[in-house]
Protein backbone atom coordinates (compact mmCIF):
# COMPACT_ATOMS: atom_id res chain seq x y z
CA UNK A 1 0.00 0.00 0.00
CA UNK A 2 1.45 3.35 -0.99
CA UNK A 3 2.16 6.27 1.34
CA UNK A 4 -0.75 8.33 0.04
CA UNK A 5 -3.23 5.58 0.75
CA UNK A 6 -1.84 5.16 4.26
CA UNK A 7 -2.11 8.87 4.82
CA UNK A 8 -5.74 8.75 3.71
CA UNK A 9 -6.43 5.91 6.17
CA UNK A 10 -4.87 7.94 8.93
CA UNK A 11 -6.92 11.01 8.06
CA UNK A 12 -10.05 8.88 8.04
CA UNK A 13 -9.27 7.48 11.48
CA UNK A 14 -8.48 10.92 12.83
CA UNK A 15 -11.76 12.23 11.43
CA UNK A 16 -9.90 14.53 9.11
CA UNK A 17 -11.57 13.75 5.75
CA UNK A 18 -14.17 15.94 4.08
CA UNK A 19 -17.64 14.49 3.79
CA UNK A 20 -17.09 13.65 0.16
CA UNK A 21 -13.73 12.02 0.81
CA UNK A 22 -15.23 10.10 3.69
CA UNK A 23 -18.07 8.71 1.59
CA UNK A 24 -15.63 7.57 -1.11
CA UNK A 25 -13.42 6.02 1.53
CA UNK A 26 -16.28 4.07 3.06
CA UNK A 27 -17.39 2.87 -0.36
CA UNK A 28 -13.92 1.51 -0.96
CA UNK A 29 -13.97 -0.25 2.40
CA UNK A 30 -17.20 -1.97 1.50
CA UNK A 31 -15.90 -3.16 -1.84
CA UNK A 32 -12.30 -4.05 -1.00
CA UNK A 33 -11.71 -6.59 1.77
CA UNK A 34 -7.92 -6.15 1.78
CA UNK A 35 -8.32 -2.41 2.13
CA UNK A 36 -10.81 -2.91 4.96
CA UNK A 37 -8.34 -5.19 6.71
CA UNK A 38 -5.60 -2.56 6.38
CA UNK A 39 -7.85 0.12 7.87
CA UNK A 40 -8.71 -2.15 10.76
CA UNK A 41 -5.05 -2.94 11.43
CA UNK A 42 -4.12 0.72 11.26
CA UNK A 43 -6.90 1.56 13.67
CA UNK A 44 -5.74 -1.08 16.14
CA UNK A 45 -2.18 0.22 15.96
CA UNK A 46 -3.36 3.74 16.80
CA UNK A 47 -5.51 2.36 19.61
CA UNK A 48 -2.46 0.55 20.96
CA UNK A 49 -0.44 3.78 21.02
CA UNK A 50 -3.29 5.66 22.71
CA UNK A 51 -3.80 2.94 25.28
CA UNK A 52 -0.10 2.88 26.05
CA UNK A 53 -0.14 6.66 26.41
CA UNK A 54 -2.98 6.46 28.89
CA UNK A 55 -1.27 3.69 30.79
CA UNK A 56 1.94 5.72 31.04
CA UNK A 57 0.07 8.81 32.16
CA UNK A 58 -1.78 6.81 34.79
CA UNK A 59 1.49 5.41 36.05
CA UNK A 60 2.98 8.87 36.21
CA UNK A 61 -0.01 10.19 38.13
CA UNK A 62 0.03 7.23 40.53
CA UNK A 63 3.66 7.88 41.32
CA UNK A 64 2.97 11.45 42.33
CA UNK A 65 3.04 11.88 46.05
CA UNK A 66 0.18 13.88 47.49
CA UNK A 67 1.46 17.42 47.90
CA UNK A 68 -1.51 18.65 49.82
CA UNK A 69 -1.90 21.37 47.19
CA UNK A 70 -5.63 21.73 47.45
CA UNK A 71 -7.59 24.75 46.40
CA UNK A 72 -10.07 24.53 49.26
CA UNK A 73 -9.46 23.95 52.93
CA UNK A 74 -10.67 20.53 54.09
CA UNK A 75 -14.28 20.60 55.17
CA UNK A 76 -13.55 18.74 58.38
CA UNK A 77 -10.92 21.26 59.51
CA UNK A 78 -12.65 21.79 62.83
CA UNK A 79 -12.16 18.12 63.67
CA UNK A 80 -8.50 18.34 62.61
CA UNK A 81 -7.95 21.41 64.82
CA UNK A 82 -9.59 19.66 67.76
CA UNK A 83 -7.48 16.55 67.28
CA UNK A 84 -4.31 18.65 67.06
CA UNK A 85 -5.25 20.42 70.29
CA UNK A 86 -5.87 17.11 72.05
CA UNK A 87 -2.55 15.76 70.72
CA UNK A 88 -0.68 18.78 72.15
CA UNK A 89 -2.33 18.26 75.56
CA UNK A 90 -1.49 14.54 75.47
CA UNK A 91 2.17 15.22 74.64
CA UNK A 92 2.38 17.82 77.43
CA UNK A 93 0.83 15.41 79.93
CA UNK A 94 3.11 12.57 78.85
CA UNK A 95 6.23 14.71 79.21
CA UNK A 96 5.31 15.99 82.67
CA UNK A 97 4.52 12.51 84.01
CA UNK A 98 7.73 11.15 82.41
CA UNK A 99 9.85 13.81 84.16
CA UNK A 100 8.86 12.27 87.53
CA UNK A 101 11.21 9.34 87.00
CA UNK A 102 14.36 10.54 85.22
CA UNK A 103 16.88 9.33 87.78
CA UNK A 104 16.47 5.65 86.96
CA UNK A 105 18.27 5.98 83.64
CA UNK A 106 21.78 7.07 84.73
CA UNK A 107 22.04 4.07 87.08
CA UNK A 108 22.37 1.85 84.02
CA UNK A 109 25.19 3.99 82.70
CA UNK A 110 23.59 4.32 79.27
CA UNK A 111 23.32 8.07 79.19
CA UNK A 112 26.61 9.84 79.58
CA UNK A 113 25.49 13.22 80.84
CA UNK A 114 22.43 13.96 82.94
CA UNK A 115 22.74 17.56 81.80
CA UNK A 116 22.02 16.54 78.23
CA UNK A 117 18.29 17.07 78.44
CA UNK A 118 17.88 17.48 74.70
CA UNK A 119 19.09 13.99 73.94
CA UNK A 120 16.18 12.37 72.12
CA UNK A 121 17.43 8.90 72.95
CA UNK A 122 16.42 9.56 76.55
CA UNK A 123 12.88 8.59 75.69
CA UNK A 124 13.97 5.25 74.31
CA UNK A 125 14.17 2.02 76.31
CA UNK A 126 17.66 1.26 77.60
CA UNK A 127 18.05 -1.81 75.36
CA UNK A 128 17.47 0.19 72.25
CA UNK A 129 19.98 2.85 73.29
CA UNK A 130 22.63 0.19 73.85
CA UNK A 131 21.71 -1.41 70.56
CA UNK A 132 22.16 1.89 68.77
CA UNK A 133 25.55 2.33 70.40
CA UNK A 134 26.61 -1.11 69.22
CA UNK A 135 25.73 -0.49 65.57
CA UNK A 136 28.81 -0.63 63.34
CA UNK A 137 29.41 2.95 62.25
CA UNK A 138 31.06 2.08 58.95
CA UNK A 139 27.67 0.85 57.69
CA UNK A 140 26.36 4.40 57.56
CA UNK A 141 29.51 6.01 56.20
CA UNK A 142 31.01 3.56 53.75
CA UNK A 143 33.00 6.23 52.03
CA UNK A 144 34.66 7.90 55.01
CA UNK A 145 38.35 8.56 54.62
CA UNK A 146 39.90 7.09 57.79
CA UNK A 147 38.95 3.45 57.38
CA UNK A 148 40.64 0.69 59.32
CA UNK A 149 43.06 -1.63 57.43
CA UNK A 150 40.56 -4.48 57.83
CA UNK A 151 37.79 -2.49 56.18
CA UNK A 152 40.15 -1.22 53.50
CA UNK A 153 41.17 -4.79 52.64
CA UNK A 154 37.55 -5.90 52.54
CA UNK A 155 36.68 -2.97 50.29
CA UNK A 156 39.59 -3.83 48.02
CA UNK A 157 38.36 -7.42 47.78
CA UNK A 158 34.79 -6.42 46.86
CA UNK A 159 36.05 -3.95 44.25
CA UNK A 160 38.17 -6.72 42.78
CA UNK A 161 35.16 -8.99 42.58
CA UNK A 162 33.17 -6.21 40.98
CA UNK A 163 35.84 -5.79 38.31
CA UNK A 164 35.88 -9.53 37.75
CA UNK A 165 32.11 -9.84 37.31
CA UNK A 166 31.00 -6.57 35.77
CA UNK A 167 30.42 -6.48 32.04
CA UNK A 168 28.07 -3.79 30.68
CA UNK A 169 24.85 -5.45 29.55
CA UNK A 170 24.58 -6.43 25.88
CA UNK A 171 22.19 -8.40 23.75
CA UNK A 172 21.47 -8.59 20.05
CA UNK A 173 18.54 -6.23 20.19
CA UNK A 174 20.91 -3.43 21.19
CA UNK A 175 23.06 -3.84 18.08
CA UNK A 176 22.66 -0.54 16.21
CA UNK A 177 23.26 -2.23 12.85
CA UNK A 178 19.91 -4.02 13.23
CA UNK A 179 18.03 -0.72 13.11
CA UNK A 180 16.91 1.23 10.12
CA UNK A 181 19.14 4.22 9.50
CA UNK A 182 18.20 7.88 9.24
CA UNK A 183 19.94 10.35 6.97
CA UNK A 184 21.68 11.84 9.99
CA UNK A 185 22.02 9.96 13.28
CA UNK A 186 19.64 11.18 15.95
CA UNK A 187 20.80 11.48 19.61
CA UNK A 188 19.14 8.11 20.16
CA UNK A 189 21.28 6.56 17.40
CA UNK A 190 24.38 8.19 18.86
CA UNK A 191 23.57 6.90 22.33
CA UNK A 192 22.93 3.40 21.05
CA UNK A 193 26.11 3.33 18.97
CA UNK A 194 28.34 4.71 21.75
CA UNK A 195 26.89 2.20 24.21
CA UNK A 196 27.34 -0.69 21.81
CA UNK A 197 30.94 0.30 21.14
CA UNK A 198 31.66 0.53 24.87
CA UNK A 199 32.28 4.29 24.76
CA UNK A 200 30.46 4.94 27.97
CA UNK A 201 31.45 8.56 28.55
CA UNK A 202 30.13 9.35 25.06
CA UNK A 203 27.00 7.29 25.70
CA UNK A 204 26.29 9.31 28.84
CA UNK A 205 26.75 12.57 26.95
CA UNK A 206 24.42 11.39 24.18
CA UNK A 207 21.86 10.27 26.76
CA UNK A 208 21.56 13.81 28.06
CA UNK A 209 20.60 14.97 24.56
CA UNK A 210 17.71 12.51 24.25
CA UNK A 211 14.11 13.64 24.24
CA UNK A 212 12.55 13.80 27.71
CA UNK A 213 10.25 10.88 26.95
CA UNK A 214 13.25 8.72 26.13
CA UNK A 215 15.17 9.87 29.18
CA UNK A 216 12.30 8.59 31.31
CA UNK A 217 12.20 5.24 29.55
CA UNK A 218 13.26 2.52 31.98
CA UNK A 219 14.90 0.40 29.27
CA UNK A 220 17.16 3.28 28.29
CA UNK A 221 17.75 4.21 31.92
CA UNK A 222 18.97 0.65 32.44
CA UNK A 223 21.60 1.17 29.75
CA UNK A 224 22.51 4.56 31.19
CA UNK A 225 23.02 2.98 34.62
CA UNK A 226 25.29 0.38 33.02
CA UNK A 227 27.34 3.18 31.48
CA UNK A 228 27.51 4.91 34.87
CA UNK A 229 28.78 1.71 36.45
CA UNK A 230 31.34 1.36 33.67
CA UNK A 231 32.72 4.83 34.37
CA UNK A 232 32.75 4.19 38.13
CA UNK A 233 29.70 6.11 39.35
CA UNK A 234 28.14 3.23 41.27
CA UNK A 235 26.04 5.46 43.51
CA UNK A 236 24.17 7.11 40.63
CA UNK A 237 23.85 3.74 38.89
CA UNK A 238 22.40 2.07 41.97
CA UNK A 239 19.72 4.77 42.33
CA UNK A 240 18.62 4.15 38.73
CA UNK A 241 18.60 0.36 39.11
CA UNK A 242 16.52 0.68 42.29
CA UNK A 243 14.00 2.81 40.41
CA UNK A 244 13.78 0.32 37.54
CA UNK A 245 13.18 -2.57 39.93
CA UNK A 246 10.54 -0.62 41.85
CA UNK A 247 8.72 0.44 38.67
CA UNK A 248 8.69 -3.09 37.30
CA UNK A 249 8.09 -1.86 33.74
CA UNK A 250 11.40 -2.59 32.10
CA UNK A 251 12.19 -5.74 30.21
CA UNK A 252 15.57 -5.49 31.96
CA UNK A 253 14.04 -5.63 35.43
CA UNK A 254 15.60 -8.95 36.40
CA UNK A 255 18.96 -7.95 34.92
CA UNK A 256 18.74 -4.73 36.93
CA UNK A 257 18.78 -6.80 40.15
CA UNK A 258 22.09 -8.36 39.18
CA UNK A 259 23.62 -5.02 38.25
CA UNK A 260 22.29 -3.42 41.43
CA UNK A 261 24.06 -6.12 43.45
CA UNK A 262 27.28 -5.32 41.57
CA UNK A 263 26.81 -1.60 42.20
CA UNK A 264 26.43 -2.31 45.93
CA UNK A 265 29.64 -4.33 45.81
CA UNK A 266 31.44 -1.48 44.12
CA UNK A 267 30.19 0.89 46.83
CA UNK A 268 31.41 -1.48 49.56
CA UNK A 269 27.87 -2.22 50.74
CA UNK A 270 28.39 -5.95 50.92
CA UNK A 271 25.46 -6.70 53.17
CA UNK A 272 23.01 -5.23 50.65
CA UNK A 273 24.78 -7.04 47.80
CA UNK A 274 24.62 -10.34 49.70
CA UNK A 275 20.93 -10.02 50.36
CA UNK A 276 20.14 -9.24 46.73
CA UNK A 277 22.39 -12.03 45.44
CA UNK A 278 20.69 -14.52 47.74
CA UNK A 279 17.34 -13.58 46.22
CA UNK A 280 18.75 -13.99 42.72
CA UNK A 281 20.36 -17.32 43.58
CA UNK A 282 16.97 -18.77 44.49
CA UNK A 283 15.12 -17.31 41.52
CA UNK A 284 15.12 -19.99 38.86
CA UNK A 285 13.63 -17.72 36.26
CA UNK A 286 16.37 -15.16 36.57
CA UNK A 287 18.98 -15.35 33.83
CA UNK A 288 21.61 -14.34 36.36
CA UNK A 289 20.90 -17.11 38.85
CA UNK A 290 24.13 -19.03 38.23
CA UNK A 291 26.23 -15.83 38.22
CA UNK A 292 24.67 -14.89 41.55
CA UNK A 293 25.47 -18.32 43.04
CA UNK A 294 29.10 -18.08 41.92
CA UNK A 295 29.56 -14.59 43.24
CA UNK A 296 27.96 -15.49 46.56
CA UNK A 297 30.45 -18.33 46.98
CA UNK A 298 33.33 -15.97 46.40
CA UNK A 299 31.95 -13.52 48.90
CA UNK A 300 31.71 -16.14 51.67
CA UNK B 1 -13.77 33.11 32.59
CA UNK B 2 -14.14 30.55 35.32
CA UNK B 3 -11.74 30.61 38.18
CA UNK B 4 -11.51 27.95 40.84
CA UNK B 5 -9.06 29.14 43.42
CA UNK B 6 -5.63 28.42 42.06
CA UNK B 7 -6.94 26.78 38.92
CA UNK B 8 -8.04 29.04 36.15
CA UNK B 9 -9.78 27.03 33.41
CA UNK B 10 -8.58 29.15 30.51
CA UNK B 11 -5.00 29.09 31.69
CA UNK B 12 -5.09 25.32 32.09
CA UNK B 13 -6.53 24.83 28.61
CA UNK B 14 -3.81 27.00 27.09
CA UNK B 15 -1.03 25.34 29.10
CA UNK B 16 -2.14 21.83 28.13
CA UNK B 17 -2.46 22.79 24.46
CA UNK B 18 1.07 24.13 24.64
CA UNK B 19 2.25 20.79 25.94
CA UNK B 20 2.88 21.82 29.55
CA UNK B 21 2.34 18.51 31.26
CA UNK B 22 2.82 19.92 34.75
CA UNK B 23 -0.40 21.93 34.36
CA UNK B 24 -2.40 18.73 34.28
CA UNK B 25 -0.29 17.16 37.00
CA UNK B 26 -0.81 20.14 39.29
CA UNK B 27 -4.50 19.89 38.66
CA UNK B 28 -4.36 16.21 39.54
CA UNK B 29 -2.61 16.99 42.83
CA UNK B 30 -4.71 20.06 43.56
CA UNK B 31 -8.13 18.43 43.65
CA UNK B 32 -7.11 14.85 44.46
CA UNK B 33 -7.79 14.91 48.18
CA UNK B 34 -10.97 16.86 47.62
CA UNK B 35 -12.22 14.30 45.07
CA UNK B 36 -11.33 11.30 47.24
CA UNK B 37 -13.16 12.80 50.15
CA UNK B 38 -16.16 13.77 48.01
CA UNK B 39 -16.33 10.35 46.36
CA UNK B 40 -16.08 8.72 49.79
CA UNK B 41 -19.17 10.64 50.86
CA UNK B 42 -21.08 9.92 47.68
CA UNK B 43 -20.20 6.28 47.04
CA UNK B 44 -19.75 3.23 49.12
CA UNK B 45 -16.53 2.03 47.53
CA UNK B 46 -12.86 1.67 48.31
CA UNK B 47 -10.03 4.17 48.05
CA UNK B 48 -8.47 2.35 45.09
CA UNK B 49 -11.64 2.74 43.00
CA UNK B 50 -11.83 6.42 43.83
CA UNK B 51 -8.16 6.95 43.02
CA UNK B 52 -8.63 5.12 39.73
CA UNK B 53 -11.65 7.22 38.81
CA UNK B 54 -9.77 10.41 39.63
CA UNK B 55 -6.87 9.45 37.39
CA UNK B 56 -9.29 8.58 34.58
CA UNK B 57 -11.08 11.90 35.00
CA UNK B 58 -7.86 13.87 34.67
CA UNK B 59 -6.70 11.82 31.67
CA UNK B 60 -10.09 12.24 29.93
CA UNK B 61 -9.83 15.99 30.50
CA UNK B 62 -6.31 15.97 29.06
CA UNK B 63 -7.34 13.94 26.00
CA UNK B 64 -10.38 16.11 25.35
CA UNK B 65 -8.29 19.26 25.39
CA UNK B 66 -5.62 17.78 23.14
CA UNK B 67 -8.21 16.46 20.67
CA UNK B 68 -9.87 19.89 20.57
CA UNK B 69 -13.12 18.54 22.02
CA UNK B 70 -12.90 20.93 24.95
CA UNK B 71 -12.16 24.44 23.78
CA UNK B 72 -13.62 26.35 26.72
CA UNK B 73 -15.30 25.42 29.97
CA UNK B 74 -18.68 26.78 31.00
CA UNK B 75 -18.40 25.33 34.47
CA UNK B 76 -15.61 25.22 37.01
CA UNK B 77 -12.67 22.90 36.37
CA UNK B 78 -13.42 21.14 39.64
CA UNK B 79 -17.04 20.54 38.67
CA UNK B 80 -16.03 19.23 35.25
CA UNK B 81 -13.47 16.83 36.67
CA UNK B 82 -15.73 15.63 39.45
CA UNK B 83 -18.54 15.00 37.00
CA UNK B 84 -16.25 12.92 34.77
CA UNK B 85 -14.96 11.04 37.82
CA UNK B 86 -18.54 10.44 38.91
CA UNK B 87 -19.43 8.94 35.54
CA UNK B 88 -16.33 6.75 35.63
CA UNK B 89 -17.24 5.47 39.08
CA UNK B 90 -20.71 4.57 37.89
CA UNK B 91 -19.42 2.95 34.71
CA UNK B 92 -16.54 1.00 36.20
CA UNK B 93 -18.35 -0.10 39.29
CA UNK B 94 -21.92 -0.80 38.40
CA UNK B 95 -22.50 -2.52 41.69
CA UNK B 96 -21.01 0.30 43.72
CA UNK B 97 -23.58 1.58 46.10
CA UNK B 98 -24.41 5.20 45.52
CA UNK B 99 -25.33 7.30 48.51
CA UNK B 100 -28.16 9.56 47.44
CA UNK B 101 -28.04 13.24 47.91
CA UNK B 102 -27.66 16.09 45.52
CA UNK B 103 -24.89 18.59 45.03
CA UNK B 104 -23.51 20.84 42.29
CA UNK B 105 -22.05 17.87 40.42
CA UNK B 106 -25.51 16.31 39.96
CA UNK B 107 -26.85 19.63 38.73
CA UNK B 108 -24.03 19.92 36.22
CA UNK B 109 -24.57 16.39 34.95
CA UNK B 110 -28.32 16.91 34.72
CA UNK B 111 -28.02 20.15 32.80
CA UNK B 112 -25.59 18.49 30.41
CA UNK B 113 -23.50 21.65 30.18
CA UNK B 114 -20.50 21.20 27.94
CA UNK B 115 -19.36 17.95 29.44
CA UNK B 116 -17.79 15.69 26.93
CA UNK B 117 -17.21 12.43 28.63
CA UNK B 118 -14.94 10.48 26.35
CA UNK B 119 -16.02 7.08 25.33
CA UNK B 120 -12.60 5.56 25.62
CA UNK B 121 -11.59 2.82 23.26
CA UNK B 122 -12.47 0.16 25.73
CA UNK B 123 -11.57 -3.12 24.11
CA UNK B 124 -12.10 -6.33 25.95
CA UNK B 125 -9.29 -7.47 28.21
CA UNK B 126 -7.66 -9.90 25.77
CA UNK B 127 -7.45 -7.37 22.95
CA UNK B 128 -6.18 -4.73 25.37
CA UNK B 129 -3.42 -7.01 26.56
CA UNK B 130 -2.48 -7.91 22.99
CA UNK B 131 -2.22 -4.28 21.94
CA UNK B 132 -0.22 -3.26 24.99
CA UNK B 133 2.13 -6.24 24.51
CA UNK B 134 2.62 -5.22 20.90
CA UNK B 135 3.59 -1.71 22.03
CA UNK B 136 6.05 -3.16 24.53
CA UNK B 137 7.85 -4.98 21.76
CA UNK B 138 8.77 -1.78 19.97
CA UNK B 139 12.11 -0.05 20.43
CA UNK B 140 12.05 2.76 23.02
CA UNK B 141 12.32 5.31 20.22
CA UNK B 142 9.33 3.92 18.29
CA UNK B 143 7.38 3.55 21.51
CA UNK B 144 7.85 7.21 22.43
CA UNK B 145 7.28 8.44 18.87
CA UNK B 146 3.93 6.67 18.57
CA UNK B 147 2.72 7.70 22.03
CA UNK B 148 3.75 11.28 21.26
CA UNK B 149 1.95 11.26 17.92
CA UNK B 150 -1.27 9.45 18.77
CA UNK B 151 -1.80 9.97 22.50
CA UNK B 152 -0.32 13.42 22.98
CA UNK B 153 -1.36 14.30 19.40
CA UNK B 154 1.88 16.14 18.78
CA UNK B 155 2.41 17.72 15.40
CA UNK B 156 5.17 16.53 13.12
CA UNK B 157 7.19 19.69 13.77
CA UNK B 158 6.98 19.18 17.53
CA UNK B 159 8.12 15.59 17.17
CA UNK B 160 10.93 16.63 14.84
CA UNK B 161 12.14 19.14 17.41
CA UNK B 162 11.74 16.90 20.43
CA UNK B 163 13.43 13.89 18.89
CA UNK B 164 16.04 15.90 16.98
CA UNK B 165 15.14 14.72 13.50
CA UNK B 166 16.71 16.76 10.73
CA UNK B 167 13.77 17.14 8.37
CA UNK B 168 9.99 16.68 8.41
CA UNK B 169 10.54 13.90 5.89
CA UNK B 170 12.82 11.92 8.14
CA UNK B 171 10.36 12.45 11.04
CA UNK B 172 7.50 11.24 8.95
CA UNK B 173 9.51 8.28 7.63
CA UNK B 174 10.46 7.24 11.17
CA UNK B 175 6.87 7.48 12.36
CA UNK B 176 5.65 5.49 9.43
CA UNK B 177 8.34 2.84 9.93
CA UNK B 178 7.37 2.52 13.59
CA UNK B 179 3.67 2.31 12.81
CA UNK B 180 4.33 -0.38 10.20
CA UNK B 181 6.44 -2.31 12.67
CA UNK B 182 3.61 -2.10 15.21
CA UNK B 183 1.08 -3.28 12.62
CA UNK B 184 3.36 -6.15 11.73
CA UNK B 185 3.61 -7.18 15.39
CA UNK B 186 -0.16 -6.92 15.91
CA UNK B 187 -0.89 -8.92 12.75
CA UNK B 188 1.68 -11.53 13.77
CA UNK B 189 0.27 -11.82 17.27
CA UNK B 190 -3.26 -12.19 16.01
CA UNK B 191 -2.19 -14.91 13.65
CA UNK B 192 -0.75 -16.69 16.65
CA UNK B 193 2.82 -16.33 15.44
CA UNK B 194 3.66 -13.34 17.61
CA UNK B 195 7.42 -13.57 17.55
CA UNK B 196 8.89 -11.76 20.52
CA UNK B 197 11.23 -9.19 19.08
CA UNK B 198 13.16 -7.48 21.81
CA UNK B 199 13.04 -3.71 21.84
Amino acid sequence: MDEKELERIERYLLNDLTEQERAAFEEKMKADAAFRHEVELHSRAISAAKMKGRELMKERLSQRKPTGGRSHPPRNWVAILLLSFLAVIAIFWWQTTKSDEPKKLPENGSISSPADTTNSSKALPIDSIQHQQNQPKEEKTPEKKNVSPHIANKRHATEKLFAQYFQPYRDESLDPSSRGSEDEPTPFDRFQLAYWEGKHEAALTAFEELALALKRNDNLLFLKANSLLAVGDARAASAIFEGIIANGRSRFRSQAQWYLALAYLKMGEQRKADSLLKQLATDEKNARQSDAKKLLKELE
Amino acid sequence: MKNTGLFNADQILIAVREGQRDAIENLYDGFREDFLSWAGRRFSGNQEDFEDAWQDAVIVFYENIIAGKVKALHCEVRTYLFAVGYKRLLKNNRKMKRIFWRDDIDDTLQKGHDLIISEWDDPWAEERELLLNAMNQLSPQCHSLLVGRYFDEKKLEEIQQEFHFNTPNSTSASLSRCLNKLKEIIAGMKAGSGKETPS
